[in-house]
């Protein structure tokens, strides 16, 4: 039972970050594909702001492996 | 997350990357102080060259005219560019926010058919960024009378065509060219609130703002027209429902402006514009129509506010264009010139 509820953390952990990931880069990602259409220049930048909400996801890996090590 | 389809992401950063294509307040007064041969270098090289020039090889008009023409063919094109990058809900309301092209050419239609004076020389710039196409206008502007016109509009079949029949029957049974606007005004808003009525969002209430600031405008125009007696009392109109900011109550039974437009955004427009004149107050409140609707430009970058700001960003400039073309082409002083631009600072 301990192991599955720590699973199931571990899974929420990088599961919600996920689907928040997701959702920020679909804005972003066409929101960046207008900008880039309009002024070519920004392509770097925009580059950049399409990776930054991976970060959610990798803190979310992170926190489920320090889980799954501490408890398992 | 969930909800009606939409593109705003993509839409807002593709109109807010046009932003640079404006001219800035500075540019315009630049514009003003300069003579008709530094407006026409302006047009050939700079924002507008494209059109101008293609003006200059296919059109036999005056230099006027050219620019004129230029400056309504790339308004044009820039707002059907725009609407055209629109999906879903974005889409349909812009397209009511365009429908403002039609109501402004039903408007010079009930004009043209209330005096019977027709410009036989040149066609009507039009407004063509909305719903009806040059040929829908240019058809009833020729037609010769008001039963000609209606047949044309059945002729042609559009929802949108209908509201400007209504009005035409109106102004043909009562001959009354105020009563036919406020028909038109009635209909124009009642169609649309049908469409925007789907969206029962923060877009679709700004759209709804929009329609009913329209109302207030034209409520308030019918005050000051019975008080400049322009209008009699006795002719029964009545003020419009659905306005967005003024009570027609309080309106009927205001005796100074001030009182029907205590607390609500018109008020700026009478602090700015003083009661010198009917027409210098009907300016003020235009313009602090367009402000606002302007400002939206700058607000939700994932929602409805920045194609709406940038609609009345391009027609502004559209406006503030034509000021400037025709007054350096009348000898306007600049400041006079200035003065009457509407404000985009």
């Amino acid at each position: 039972m301990e192991k599955a509820l720590i699973g199931l953390g571990a899974a929420l952990a990088v599961g919600i970050p996920a689907l928040a990931t997701a959702y920020a880069q679909a804005k972003i990602g066409s929101a960046g594909a207008a900008t880039i259409a309009e002024k070519p220049e920004t392509a770097a930048m925009m580059i950049i702001l399409e990776a930054l909400p991976e970060t959610m996801v990798i803190l979310g890996f992170v926190v489920a492996i320090m889980l799954i090590l501490q408890f398992a | 997350m969930i909800g009606h389809k939409e593109n705003y992401s993509y839409l807002c950063a593709a109109l807010k990357g046009r932003a640079a294509r404006f001219y800035k307040w500075e540019e315009l007064c630049a514009l003003a102080r300069g003579d008709f041969k530094a407006l026409e270098s302006e047009f050939l090289e700079g924002r507008y060259r494209e059109s101008y020039r293609s003006q200059i090889l296919s059109a036999l008009s005056s230099p006027l005219r050219k620019i004129e023409l230029s400056i309504m063919f790339e308004v044009t094109k820039r707002l059907r560019t725009a609407h055209s990058k629109a999906e879903g809900e974005p889409y349909d309301l812009m397209s009511v926010v365009l429908s403002r092209g039609d109501l402004h050419n039903f408007r010079v239609i009930l004009r043209r058919f209330a005096s019977n004076h027709r410009i036989q020389t040149e066609e009507y710039l039009w407004h063509l960024y909305g719903n009806l196409p040059r040929k829908f206008y240019k058809n009833i502007w020729d037609s010769n009378n008001i039963p000609a016109a209606r047949e044309e509009i059945y002729l042609f079949d559009d929802p949108h065509g209908m509201i400007l029949d209504k009005a035409l029957m109106v102004l043909q049974n009562t001959g009354n060219l105020i009563k036919a606007e406020r028909d038109l005004i009635l209909s124009y808003i009642n169609y649309h609130e049908g469409i925007v009525s789907k969206y029962q969002n923060k877009n679709g209430a700004l759209v709804r703002e929009f329609l009913g600031r329209l109302v207030d405008l034209w409520n308030i125009n019918l005050w000051l027209r019975e008080r400049a007696n322009i209008v009699s009392k006795e002719e029964g109109l009545r003020y419009l429902p659905g306005g967005a900011w003024i009570n027609p109550e309080v309106l009927a039974k205001a005796k100074v402006i001030t009182e029907a437009v205590h607390g609500t955004p018109w008020r700026k427009a009478v602090r700015k514009g003083g009661f010198k004149s009917f027409q210098e107050f009907q300016w003020h409140l235009q313009s602090e129509f367009w402000t606002w609707q302007v400002s939206l430009f700058r607000k939700d970058p994932l929602g409805f506010e920045v194609p709406f700001g940038y609609i009345a960003k391009v027609l502004v400039e559209w406006s503030n264009l034509n000021i400037i073309a025709v007054g350096i082409a009348f000898g306007s002083h600049p400041k006079k010139i200035t003065d009457r631009l509407i404000p985009i600072k």
